[in-house]
């Protein structure tokens, strides 16, 4: 009897553990299952050198051939096999991706990671992505063809969902207890307000709100101004090097309480941007570059285009790289966004296109004056009462439970919400685009830089990007492409504005031609960085973009004196150790200091000022690998932003409010005895030279404290800053940690903060008579984390090498030594 | 050891046609059908761990296994080689306890109708 009891307690637990979840563990059984378990992912972890599939749908029969770096070739009769294809393939190297990023998008991660990730659901909901992807694809009519090619795309996907076997499942999903669902139409949609949301959130209203909390209205509009105090516009202006447009900043003044509808507003509005205050800013750092050099400024006279997107770095890389090739009709190679259906950046035989964030303010808030303060049905608008949209939206577990449920009210500009006992509504570009597929489909056809342009004029609304192009033909040019809202009043969109009145919507959008744009510029050559796009002096529209200028200054800088560019040039420039930030900062360092111990007796203070200053003047300004002295330059200008900016400290901590950018503190510095320079913990009145040389010392004492002798190898940039590619499910196992790059902050390849954002895919596209490009991302094109192809683009990314790329017309002209595996798709009977 | 090795090979075929559940299922035959001996005691259990270590043995030949075990003992935390460990002990609890309760469930019901027959 006690064998049998002993038998029925061990069977129970050894089913209760084989079927069911215990904590974050897996259900065992399915789990170690060596025939369709997790260690059957051994057997799928490489793909077969020649595979055969059915596909639902199917015109003809479809090629795929994948090449040595695995990037999917697709040979078919028609543009929807294609894409048809594409969704397949995309499916077979990305499929738990395409699913996390599609429940973090249509904001259902609690399905996934239960109530810790209710508030990231709430926000993508509470902003109308959900609500919006979804009548864009009611609306979604069959007889456009990017949506007839958008639902094969989404059908390769499913053709794939269906014939998985258990062996090939994701890690992820086994690890998750999850399973693929259906993709649809609508998910597509998720995904590009995601992008929107990623690139074209962003709140002027949140910094100056928040900084006029601490030191006045006046004050904050100097601190954030509209336009920057460096000039080195996207659209050129004739001047050969960065224009200072330096001015005295106001004194700080009292807290305005009148801002406080706009910070309250900013907390709920914009939850996941409140400004970390402290530290250096990671927000300003990332984003894009983008440039391309004229033929008659390139070594072989073919026109060049560099693309160098930035975004967070992740495994598997946000890119997936494909070439589709319809004979006679598509010929297109890039990298698409797994979901989207479309080659997002990339060329065609004739024209080469890649984009840089415009960061316009597309986003305003209304007051809104509602019937019932707590449940409203109704809002009033030019004096009389209109109807609230209301939207139920239920929030379910891992389970199927609900969890959470929410109404949300809708105005005729968008979301409303309650902020501090008001209700303020939002009018957002993002919510009503949905044609950009229509731009990248077309995009794909064009032949030369004019047509790109015209396909992304005729589709493309949001996220706002600076588009550049380059052709066949040796054009160049550069577009802010999107929609940019025509205000009333002063065109600004800084401020919360009457909901009541009509007479403060927006009344259109800027038409095509008064956007900031540029073509075969006299200067021979066109850069973004995210910079403002226009200069100020020569425009009264209002543009946005408040990144500092420091990438814009040193591309131009680099471009201006070469007049021969290469292709090797293009990739080097990519990852250049230079800092326009650093030219800028240290010569007033190492002048301070020369003033502060001119008139310094000799004591130990004055003694680690001189050897500070002595080692600063070592550096050569450049953020390599093995470089000694950036450590000691960036702990220096932490210190002078604490130091400086402590007027925006919040009430009782030393936690800034709000940090103004680089730019700013770089015009302070022309203004020695500004009361800004003042540190207002001390008794005494300090000046600029007092606060540079202090900060300086600091550095060199923090510095020598942590990373111990100046010339040790603790100082080594490598050591200090890296770049961290991190799993979709932040697993550190499936990550790639503490990767050693070139950059610092405000260099072209920025490396700041966490080093979870960086570029995320290089391209550089000579438009000879025969195209020619060189590409990589870190990452690598499968999803598979134990397969080959998972990471292994990550150690020459961080070397910043390309990789050419191979553009076969036909699958024969992929040579045999650099096929890996072909794919035949063909139609299910 | 013949038995050991039958067993084994009906349990590594159940596996690959119904998964995990096909051991407690051969497992329950065998107890079933050898309940006088106990159900197979501690050789079903072996049949089951040789069936599935077979079964692993083929995932290493046939794929990347050291990179498969190294990537799940980064993400469960464990080393790699308590992993497999797990992998045969797992199965070996499952079919020794199913075999054992349908052998001795089985012997104790035919206890009982002998008992009522006298």
């Amino acid at each position: 009897m006690l064998r049998l009891a002993l038998a029925v307690i061990a069977l129970a637990a050894a089913l209760f553990a084989g079927a069911r979840r215990i904590g974050p563990a897996p259900a065992l059984g399915a789990f170690l299952d060596p025939a369709h378990g997790v260690w059957s992912l051994a057997r799928s972890a490489e793909r077969p050198r020649d595979a055969v599939a059915s596909v639902a749908n199917l015109g003809g029969e479809v090629t795929v051939v994948y090449d040595d770096r695995a990037v999917p070739h697709i040979f078919a009769t028609t543009e929807e096999d294609a894409y048809r294809a594409l969704g397949y393939v995309t499916a077979r190297d990305r499929l738990f991706q395409l699913s996390l990023q599609t429940m973090a998008a249509s904001g259902r991660l609690t399905e996934l990671a239960g109530a810790r990730a209710l508030e990231l659901d709430r926000e993508m909901r509470g902003l109308g992505l959900t609500r919006s992807a979804e009548r864009l694809a009611a609306g979604a009519a069959d007889t456009s063809a990017s949506v007839r090619r958008m639902r094969a795309y989404t059908g390769g996907i499913n053709a794939y969902v269906r014939q998985l076997p258990a062996s090939e499942l994701p890690l992820e999903f086994r690890l998750t207890g999850t399973r693929p669902v259906d993709f649809t139409l609508t998910d597509s949609y998720h995904l590009f307000n995601r992008m929107g949301w990623t690139l074209a959130y962003l709140s002027l209203e949140n910094d100056r709100a928040a900084a006029a909390s601490r030191v006045g209205v006046r004050a904050a509009e100097a601190l954030f101004p509209d336009d920057l105090p460096i000039q080195e516009p996207i659209q050129p202006n004739g001047q050969r090097v960065a224009r200072l447009d330096f001015a005295p900043l106001p004194p700080p003044g009292a807290p305005d309480s009148s801002s406080a509808l706009s910070a309250a507003a900013a907390d709920v509005f914009f939850p996941t941007l409140a400004s970390p205050g402290n530290g250096d800013d990671e927000s300003r750092a990332m984003a894009s570059n983008n440039w391309a050099v004229a033929p008659r400024r390139s070594a072989t006279g073919h026109a060049l285009l560099s693309g160098d997107p930035h975004l967070d770095l992740t495994l598997p890389s946000i890119w997936y790289e494909a070439h589709l090739v319809v004979p006679g009709a598509l010929d297109v190679y890039g990298v698409t966004i797994p979901g989207s259906g479309a080659i997002v950046i990339g060329f065609n035989r004739d024209v080469a296109w890649t984009f840089t964030n415009t960061s316009a303010d597309v986003l305003d808030l209304y007051a809104e004056h509602v019937d019932d303060a707590t449940h409203p049905t109704r809002y009033r608008l030019d004096g009389t009462w209109k109807p609230l949209e209301q939207r139920v939206e239920r929030y379910r577990g891992p389970t199927g439970a609900t969890i959470a449920t929410d109404t949300l009210y809708f105005t005729h500009r968008g979301p409303m919400r309650r902020v501090g006992g008001r209700w303020l509504s939002m009018r957002w570009t993002v919510l009503e685009a949905g044609t950009e597929i229509n731009g990248f489909h077309d995009a794909a056809h064009a032949r030369s830089a004019a047509e790109l342009e015209g396909a992304f004029a005729a589709w493309y609304r949001a996220p706002a990007q600076n588009m550049l192009a380059a052709d066949r033909g040796g054009h160049i040019a550069i577009r802010s492409t999107g929609r940019f809202p025509i205000r009333p009043g002063d065109g600004k969109g800084g401020t919360v504005r009457d909901g009541t009145a009509s007479a403060s919507d927006w009344t259109g959008w800027l038409a095509v031609d008064q956007l900031p744009q540029s073509t075969d510029p006299p200067q021979g050559y066109l850069a973004s960085a995210n910079q403002q796009p226009i200069d100020p002096r020569s425009t009264h529209q209002w543009w946005g973009g408040s990144y500092d200028p420091w990438r814009a200054m040193r591309i131009n800088t680099l471009l201006r004196a070469d007049s021969a560019v290469t292709v090797d040039a293009m990739r080097r420039y990519q990852t250049d150790p230079g800092s326009a930030r650093a030219d800028l900062f240290v010569p007033y360092f190492l002048d301070a200091a020369q003033r502060v111990l001119a008139r310094a007796t000799m004591d130990t203070q004055a003694a680690r000022l001189s050897e500070a200053a002595g080692l600063l003047a070592q550096w050569d300004r450049r953020y390599t690998r093995e470089n000694r002295r950036a450590v000691l330059f960036e702990g220096a200008m932490q210190e002078l932003v604490a130091r400086t900016w402590d007027e925006l400290a919040m009430p009782g901590t030393t936690r800034r409010a709000i940090t103004p950018s680089g730019a700013v503190l770089a015009e302070l510095l022309a203004d020695s005895s500004s009361v800004w320079w003042d540190d207002r913990s001390t008794s005494t009145v300090e000046h600029r030279d007092d606060i540079l040389a202090a900060s300086l010392v600091a550095s060199l004492d923090g510095a020598r404290k942590k990373y111990g002798d100046p010339n040790g190898d603790g100082w080594r940039w490598e050591r200090i800053r890296h770049a961290n590619v991190n799993h979709l499910l932040r697993l550190p196992a499936l990550s790639a940690l503490e990767i050693p790059v070139q950059g610092g902050p405000g260099t072209l390849a920025p490396s700041s903060g966490s080093g979870t954002h960086s570029a995320s895919w290089r391209m550089v596209v000579e438009l000879g008579p025969v195209l020619r490009a060189w590409a990589t991302y870190p990452g690598g094109q499968s999803g598979n984390p134990v397969g080959s192809r998972y990471r292994d683009r990550i150690a020459a990314w961080s070397r910043g090498e390309l990789e050419p790329v191979h553009l076969p017309a036909t699958p024969e002209q992929l040579e045999t030594a650099q096929r890996t595996s072909t794919l035949h798709l063909r139609p299910a009977p | 050891m013949i038995f050991v090795l039958i067993v084994s090979a009906a349990m590594g075929g159940l596996t690959w046609l119904l998964g995990w559940w096909g051991v407690a299922v051969a497992a329950a035959i065998v107890g079933f059908v050898f309940s006088e001996y106990g159900g197979g005691g501690w050789r079903v259990a072996l049949a089951a761990a040789i069936a599935w270590g077979v079964l692993l043995a083929a995932d290493g030949l046939l794929g990347p296994f050291g990179m498969v075990s190294t990537t799940l003992a980064g993400v469960m935390q464990m080393p790699a080689a308590v992993l497999v460990l797990l992998t045969l002990v797992f199965p070996a609890l499952l079919a020794w306890s199913a075999a054992t309760l349908v052998a001795d469930a089985r012997r104790l019901v035919s206890v009982r109708r002998r008992t009522r027959t006298r």
